[in-house]
C-alpha cells in the first residue's frame, strides 16, 4: 500500500484485508481510483472554499446591514422624538390612525380639547371620539369615503362629554402604501370656537347692517312715490296754464316753473332707480322692438332741446342695423336718453351726435356699438375714474351751474354691468366727450310696431272730436289736470274713482277709450280691467289704457297681459296723452 | 486502576462473559438494534453482582479504534484508591429533564470527596440542556460532569440507558467518581463552522423553534436540505445550528432530534430561545478530524500524566459527515493521546461537557467529547 494515496483508499484497503501481491497486481487500476479520490476532494476544497469566501462576504454584509439598521433606528428614534416633542407644542391636535381607523397617535391638544386620556384613546376608533358626536359629520365622512379623494376638510361642532360643544376644523389625507391601499390617516383637529365667535358676530353685524340698507332703500322709496304725487300736480297745473290762456308777462315764469318741476321728477326717478339697482332688483327684458322708431324716436325729442341751446343732435346709423331687435328697449331707452341730455346739457355750442354702429354679427346674435359724442366741455383726465361714482359729477363747480345729482351716469354704468357691458368714456378736457358701450341683441325677422311712444311732432291739439272717454281715476288732483285736457281737447267724458264704479259705468254705456288708474281704492285697475273684459255689451272691446306713476318696464307686461292695450305715465305729458286718446279712440 | 476493553459482536452475546478481574464498573455502549440486550445485561449483572454496570444505547459502538455497529463495546474498570457510586433518575415527560439533574447530582453529592460526575441519558425523551441545568445546579465548583445522551443510529425511534441488569428508556444514570487519586481529563470540540448569515429566533418554545426571521424555520431549513430533506430528521444532523443567547455570547451547536410538518417546527437536542441568534453550520472532514485531535489535546492538557482510559462520546452527526472515514478521528484521537490509552465509546445524540477547563458544563451537539481517566 502507498503511504501517498488517499486516506479512504488506504482504509478501504486496509479494511478489505489485501494481501500485498494483490495490491501490486491492482496497482494502476487503485493508482486511477486514488487519483479520481483526489481530484474529487480538490473539487470539494476548491467549492467549500468559495462557499466559505462567499458566506463570510455574505455574513459581514449582512452584520454591517444590521449595524446600519441599528444607527438608523436610533437615528429615527431620534428624529421621532425630536418630531413628537414639535407636536406636543402644536396648538392643534395631530393624529394618525392606522388601517382599521384606531389611533396610533395623539399629540398633548388632545387631552387639552376633549379632557380625555391618550393612553385612554389610543387603539380605539376614530369613530367612537368623533362623528358620533357630531350630527353632519358621518355622513360627510361615509360620502368622502365613497370619493377617490384623500383630503378630507369639514367644519363641525363636536361634543367632546368632558370639554362640552366646540367648533372645530377637521382635517386629514389618507395615507397609502405603494400599492395605493388606504393604511390609516394623519390630520389635524383645530378648535376654531373664537374663530366662529367672531364669524358669527360678523355675520350678525352684516344682517343689522343690511336690514339698515333696506329700511333706507324703503324709505327712499316711499319717500320718492309720495314727492311723486304731488309733483304730479304742479306739473299738470303748469302744462295746463301754459296750454290756456296766460298773460304774457308769465311765459317766463310757467316754463321755468315747467323746467324745475320736471327737473326735480327727474331727481326723484332717478333715486328710485338707483335705490332699485342697489337692491338688485332689476330684471331685464328680452322682447322684439324696432330700433328704427327708438332711434327716430330720440331725433324727435332731443332735435328741440337742442335748437334750444342752439347746437345740433344729428344721428348715425349702420344701415345693415336689421330693423327688429330682442332686448330690452325701455333700459336701452334710458340709458341712450340720460347719456344725450347729459351731452347737451354740457355742451354750449357746436353739436351731439348719436351713433350706432355695428361691432359683430352672427347667424343669431348683433352687437352694437352706441357712441354719443358731443363737442362740449370734457372732463379733465383727473376726474375721469370719478364720474361713474354715486352723487359724482366732475367736479362741484360743475353741479352748481349745471344740476343733476350726478345719478344718471352711475345708473347707466350699472345697468350696463347687469347686462354684462360697460360704459366707457373718452374726453379731451375743453373739446368733448365720448360716452359708448357695446350691447348685443338677438335679430328677429319679425316687423314690429313699436309700443314705445312716438314722440314725431309736435302735436298740434286740434280737438278730437266727439269721442267718449271714461276717466278710472281716484287722484283728485289728477282728475282736475286730466279734466282739462280733456275739455280743451273737446272730448265727451266721465269720471269713476274706482275700479267698481267704472265697471258699472261700462255696463250701461260704451265708451271709446278707458283711462284706467291701476291703484284705486275699493277695486284696483286690473280688475276692472278684467271685469269689463267679461261685458257682453260691447264695452268688453273698448281700449283701455293705463295711468300709472311706476316705471313703465315694471308693469308694462301685466298691463299688456290682462289685455290693456297701453300706458300712459304719470305725471301727463299732454303730448303723450293726446297721442294715446288719437290713436285708440279712432281704432 | 485496571481496564478491560472487549468488544462484543451480536453473535458472541450468548457466550458467557469472562473478565481478567472483579470490576468496580463496568461501561457498555450498546448499538440500539441488538435485540438480546436485556438478556446480556442480566447476565453480566448476575456474573458480576458486585459491580455497576452501565451504559446506554448508541450510534455506533467505539471500541479502541474500531467503529462498529450491532456490537456491544464493553469496558471493564477496577480502582485502586477510587471510590464510586451510582445514582439514577427516571423522567416521565421532558419537563422532568431539569428536576432530573438536580435529583442525580444531590444524590452523588451526598458523599463527600465528589470528583467527577459521568451521566448516560435517555436521548430522546428529554430535553439535554434543562438535564445539564438541573445537574449544574448542585455541583461544587471545579467539578466537571461529562457524559452523553443515548443515540439510535440515525432512526430517532428508541433509545435506552442500562442500569445494572436493567435496560430501558426514559432513564438517567450518573456515576460519581470520588477521591483525588482519579485524575479526569475533559476537551469537548466540535470541527464545525458557520455560514451564511446570522438569523434571529423569532418564535420558539423550550427546544422547539417554529421561526427564524418570521418565516418558518423548517421551510428554511429544508432548502438548504435540498433532496436529504426527505431524509429528515436524519439528514438533518449535516446541517446544525450555530446558536447564541445573545451577541457577544459563545455559540453552541444545536442538533435537530425532530421535525413537524404540520406546525413547520423542529425540535432541538437543546433549548432555542427567543431572540437567540442562529446560523447554519457545515463540516468537511478534515476540520471534523483536526476538531477530535484538538479535542484530545485539550483533555490532555488537564492533566499532566498518561491516561489509562479515554470515554469517548462523539456525535452522530459527525459519523454521518465521516462515513467510511469515521475510524480516522478515532485514530486521530488515539495519536494524541498515545499508544497506552484504552479507548472505548459510542456516537451519541448529544455530548455533555464543560466549555473549558474552568466553566460549567453545557450540552453540546456535534463534538467529540473526551473524558480521560488516570489513577496517581
Amino acid at each position: 500500500m502507498k503511504k501517498e494515496w488517499h486516506r479512504l483508499l488506504k482504509r478501504q484497503l486496509k479494511k478489505l484485508n489485501i494481501q500485498e501481491e494483490t495490491l501490486v497486481e491492482l496497482e494502476s487500476l487503485l493508482t486511477q481510483i486514488n487519483d479520481a479520490y483526489k481530484s474529487y476532494d480538490a473539487d470539494f476544497y476548491r467549492l467549500e472554499n468559495i462557499l466559505e469566501e462567499s458566506s463570510q462576504e455574505l455574513f459581514i454584509a449582512n452584520q454591517s446591514l444590521k449595524k446600519d439598521i441599528q444607527t438608523k433606528q436610533v437615528e429615527l428614534e431620534s428624529t421621532q422624538d425630536q418630531l413628537d416633542i414639535i407636536l406636543q407644542q402644536v396648538k392643534h391636535i395631530v393624529y394618525e390612525t392606522n388601517e382599521e381607523s384606531n389611533f396610533s397617535y395623539l399629540n398633548n391638544e388632545w387631552e387639552v380639547l376633549t379632557g380625555l386620556k391618550i393612553k385612554d384613546c389610543i387603539g380605539k376608533p376614530f369613530a367612537d371620539f368623533l362623528y358620533l358626536t357630531s350630527d353632519d359629520l358621518k355622513p360627510k365622512l361615509i360620502e368622502f369615503l365613497k370619493s377617490n379623494n384623500d383630503y378630507f376638510d369639514h367644519v363641525c361642532q363636536i361634543d367632546f362629554h368632558e370639554t362640552g360643544k366646540t367648533w372645530v376644523k377637521l382635517s386629514f389625507k389618507i395615507k397609502r402604501d405603494k400599492h395605493n391601499v388606504p393604511i390609516g390617516s394623519v390630520g389635524t383637529i383645530m378648535n376654531i370656537n373664537e374663530l366662529k365667535k367672531t364669524e358669527l358676530e360678523l355675520r350678525e353685524s352684516q344682517e343689522k347692517e343690511r336690514k339698515a340698507n333696506n329700511a333706507k332703500a324703503e324709505f327712499l322709496s316711499t319717500m320718492s312715490h309720495e314727492l311723486r304725487t304731488p309733483l304730479n300736480g304742479v306739473i299738470g297745473i303748469t302744462n295746463i296754464m301754459l296750454m290756456e290762456d296766460h298773460l304774457p308777462s308769465q311765459v317766463d315764469n310757467l316754463k321755468a316753473l315747467k323746467f324745475s318741476s320736471n327737473n326735480l321728477l327727474g331727481l326723484i326717478n332717478d333715486i328710485l332707480d338707483f335705490n332699485k339697482i342697489e337692491a338688485g332688483k332689476i330684471d331685464f327684458e328680452n322682447r322684439e322692438f324696432n330700433i328704427n322708431y327708438l332711434i327716430d324716436g330720440f331725433n324727435a325729442t332731443y332735435k328741440y332741446n337742442a335748437a334750444e341751446k342752439g347746437i345740433l343732435f344729428k344721428i348715425k346709423m349702420d344701415n345693415e342695423v336689421p330693423p327688429t331687435l330682442i332686448g330690452d328697449s325701455m333700459r336701452l331707452s334710458q340709458i341712450l336718453g340720460n347719456l344725450i341730455s347729459n351731452a347737451i346739457k354740457f355742451t354750449e355750442k357746436g353739436k351731439v351726435t348719436l351713433d350706432v354702429e355695428t361691432i359683430s354679427e352672427t347667424s343669431d346674435d348683433i352687437c352694437l356699438r352706441f357712441s354719443v359724442i358731443d363737442t362740449g366741455i370734457g372732463i379733465e383726465e383727473e376726474n375721469l375714474k370719478n364720474i361713474f361714482e354715486h352723487f359724482k359729477q366732475a367736479d362741484k363747480s360743475t353741479s352748481r351751474k349745471y344740476g343733476g345729482t350726478g345719478l344718471g351716469l352711475t345708473i347707466c354704468k350699472q345697468l350696463l354691468l347687469l347686462q354684462k357691458s360697460d360704459l366707457k368714456v373718452m374726453s379731451q378736457f375743453g373739446k368733448g366727450s365720448t360716452f359708448y358701450f357695446d350691447l348685443t341683441f338677438g335679430k328677429s325677422d319679425r316687423m314690429v310696431n313699436s309700443a314705445t311712444h312716438q314722440h314725431l311732432i309736435e302735436p298740434s291739439y286740434s280737438g278730437l272730436g266727439n269721442i267718449n272717454v271714461l276717466v278710472v281715476e281716484d287722484n283728485k288732483m289728477n282728475v282736475m289736470v286730466l279734466t282739462k285736457f280733456l275739455n280743451k281737447w273737446e272730448t265727451q267724458f266721465d269720471v269713476t274713482v274706482n275700479g267698481e264704479e267704472a265697471v258699472k259705468a261700462c255696463q250701461n254705456k260704451v265708451y271709446d277709450i278707458i283711462l284706467m288708474d291701476i291703484q284705486m281704492p275699493v277695486m284696483d285697475g286690473y280688475t276692472a280691467t278684467k271685469e269689463i273684459k267679461k261685458l257682453t255689451n260691447g264695452s268688453e272691446k273698448t281700449p283701455i289704457v293705463a295711468l300709472t306713476a311706476s316705471a313703465l318696464y315694471e308693469i308694462r307686461q301685466k298691463i299688456l297681459t290682462i289685455g290693456m292695450v297701453d300706458f300712459v305715465s304719470k305725471p301727463f305729458n299732454p303730448i303723450e296723452l293726446y297721442e294715446v286718446l288719437k290713436t285708440y279712440s279712432k281704432a | 486502576m485496571q481496564v478491560q476493553q472487549i468488544s462484543i459482536s451480536e453473535k458472541g452475546l450468548s457466550s458467557p462473559l469472562h473478565l481478567d478481574f472483579s470490576p468496580d464498573l463496568i461501561l457498555m455502549f450498546a448499538s440500539s438494534k441488538i435485540k438480546k440486550i436485556n438478556d446480556f445485561a442480566n447476565q453480566v449483572a448476575e456474573a458480576y453482582p458486585n459491580s455497576i454496570i452501565t451504559g446506554c444505547s448508541t450510534s455506533g459502538e467505539i471500541s479502541d479504534e474500531i467503529v462498529s455497529d450491532l456490537s456491544v463495546s464493553l469496558t471493564a474498570i477496577n480502582f485502586e484508591k477510587t471510590e464510586i457510586m451510582k445514582a439514577e433518575a427516571i423522567i416521565k415527560s421532558m419537563e422532568d429533564s431539569e428536576s432530573a439533574g438536580k435529583n442525580i447530582a444531590d444524590q452523588l453529592n451526598q458523599k463527600a470527596g465528589l470528583n467527577h460526575i459521568i451521566v448516560f441519558s435517555d436521548g430522546l425523551n428529554i430535553n439535554g440542556a434543562d438535564l445539564v441545568n438541573g445537574l449544574n445546579s448542585n455541583i461544587p465548583d471545579g467539578i466537571n460532569i461529562t457524559g452523553g445522551l443515548a443515540g439510535d443510529g440515525s432512526d430517532f425511534q428508541s433509545t435506552f440507558v442500562i442500569n445494572n441488569g436493567q435496560v430501558t428508556d426514559k432513564l438517567i444514570v450518573g456515576i460519581g467518581f470520588y477521591g483525588e487519586h482519579l485524575k479526569v481529563g475533559c476537551g469537548s470540540q466540535g470541527g464545525w463552522s458557520s455560514f451564511g448569515m446570522e438569523r434571529k429566533v423569532t418564535k420558539s418554545t423550550n427546544n422547539i423553534l417554529y421561526e427564524i426571521d418570521d418565516k418558518p424555520a423548517l421551510e428554511l431549513y429544508k432548502s438548504f436540505l435540498k433532496e436529504e430533506a426527505d431524509n429528515l430528521p436524519g439528514s438533518a444532523l449535516l446541517f446544525p445550528l450555530s446558536m447564541r443567547i445573545k451577541e457577544g455570547a459563545r455559540p453552541v451547536v444545536r442538533t435537530i432530534l425532530g421535525v413537524n410538518e404540520s406546525d413547520q417546527s423542529m425540535t432541538f437536542a437543546g433549548n432555542i430561545p427567543k431572540d437567540s441568534y442562529v446560523r447554519l453550520m457545515k463540516a468537511n472532514i478534515d476540520h471534523l478530524i483536526n476538531g477530535a485531535e484538538e479535542s484530545a489535546n485539550v483533555a490532555k492538557k488537564h492533566i499532566d500524566v498518561q491516561a489509562e482510559l479515554a470515554i469517548l462520546i462523539s456525535c452522530v452527526g459527525r459519523r454521518l459527515v465521516l462515513k467510511q472515514l469515521v475510524e480516522e478521528e478515532i485514530e486521530a484521537v488515539k495519536d494524541s493521546l498515545g499508544e497506552q490509552t484504552q479507548i472505548t465509546g459510542f456516537y451519541s445524540y448529544g455530548e455533555i461537557a464543560p466549555f473549558g477547563q474552568f466553566s460549567s458544563c453545557e450540552l453540546h451537539n456535534q463534538t467529540m467529547t473526551i473524558t480521560t481517566f488516570t489513577e496517581v
